[in-house]
């Protein structure tokens, strides 16, 4: 289903060809998305090259793209969270930039458009301008436990 | 972040980084080939720590057989990031706003543990966007490789397949028993339109090894 709804970031997105690239869609599922205990935190919800605090990872212009101005999810819990450990052991400080908690949000047609997930159930997602993803949380899960270890 | 002992600045090293492609990258650049345009050395920018200013990436020089290697998960990022003679890691930390052209790259006298990779940590290729690139770099700056053959039969059916010519075959088995003096070294070559094949022979185990090359580009078997 296409729909001609405004994007949310589109001012930012029309700097680049093809964005988002014509096969994204509007989905209709639950999504899983790494975030910070604290709900309310901007950073939840917000795409990454909008984010300042960190600034986000980039090492020359070729960085810029337009995948960064969309949300990061996920199409199941276990694979956000097989994800999140394999990245975790190679890079132990990843988790000062993403959170350490995996939410779950219920995503409905007119929220905005979704590429097809790839094999590790990876998908970006471009919000319609009126969409509050806040709006759609499901479930709060913990990745880590009160020893600092990984909860499953 | 960690606090670091730092060493001495090598901002020409960092004038010289060509960026090659992204090895991994997930919201990100988080392990980053590149070259030295004045020397052909190969180094990864690997990203390990940020706070609310700045994202820093250890840097450290890696052969490009290793890194093969690592692209056919023959070794983890830990072998890739291990240096066993004569150690040296430099840090970039690229605050916001700036790029790494703008930033100081420095020498730093040891590795936080929680910089270093997880030894069970290896390639995937689904977080390689630029797979194709690299390997074809990689590839075209390795030397002639030895590929093995499993049998002097296999060898020879390959020789015929690249030169098309029987003769050749004789060519070899006349390479084989011939005698090398001391101090020399014979090398046996065929030429087609796609391919150089070099039988060189070991001057102290008599051994023979076959390197292969494509006029364009090295293939292994």
């Amino acid at each position: 289903m296409m729909s001609f709804k405004r994007l949310k970031y589109q001012l930012l997105l029309d700097n680049y060809p093809n964005c988002p690239p014509k096969e994204f869609m509007e989905v209709k599922k639950s999504a899983f998305r790494w975030v910070y205990e604290n709900i309310d935190n901007e950073k939840n919800f917000k795409p990454l090259h909008l984010i300042s605090d960190p600034p986000p990872k980039m090492l020359d212009d070729s960085d810029l793209m337009c995948l960064g101005y969309g949300l990061s999810l996920f199409d199941s819990f276990e694979k956000a969270y097989s994800k999140y450990k394999n990245l975790f052991k190679s890079k132990r400080n990843f988790s000062k930039s993403v959170g350490s908690y995996i939410v779950k949000i219920d995503i409905q047609f007119d929220d905005g458009m979704a590429s097809i997930p790839n094999i590790q159930g990876h998908f970006t997602f471009h919000e319609y301008e009126n969409t509050d993803l806040r709006s759609r949380i499901i479930e709060l899960f913990s990745i880590f436990d009160s020893d600092g270890k990984f909860s499953l | 972040m960690e606090n670091l002992v730092y060493k001495n600045i090598d901002n020409i090293l960092r004038d010289n980084l060509i960026r090659i492609g992204d090895l991994i990258n997930f919201d990100g650049p988080l392990l980053t080939l590149y070259e030295d345009g004045n020397n052909g050395n190969l180094y990864l920018l690997d990203w390990v720590d940020n706070d609310s200013q700045t994202n820093r990436w250890l840097v450290y020089r890696v052969k490009s057989i290793k890194v093969l290697n690592f692209l056919k998960r023959k070794i983890s990022q830990f072998e890739l990031f291990f240096q066993d003679t004569d150690p040296k890691y430099h840090i970039i930390d690229i605050h916001r706003d700036f790029k790494l052209k703008d930033s100081q790259l420095i020498e730093i006298a040891t590795v936080p543990d929680s910089y270093t990779p997880n030894r069970d940590v290896f390639f995937d290729i689904i977080d390689c966007p630029s797979f194709e690139r690299i390997q074809n770099f990689i590839l075209k700056s390795l030397p002639l490789r030895t590929i093995g053959y499993r049998s002097k039969k296999t060898f020879l059916s390959s020789i015929k397949r690249s030169t098309g010519s029987r003769y050749s075959s004789r060519k070899v088995q006349y390479f084989e028993k011939q005698k090398i003096q001391k101090g020399v070294s014979a090398n046996l070559i065929y030429n087609n339109s796609t391919h150089q094949v070099t039988l060189s022979r070991h001057l102290s185990t008599n051994k023979i090894d076959i390197y292969k090359k494509s006029n364009n580009h090295v293939r292994t078997s």
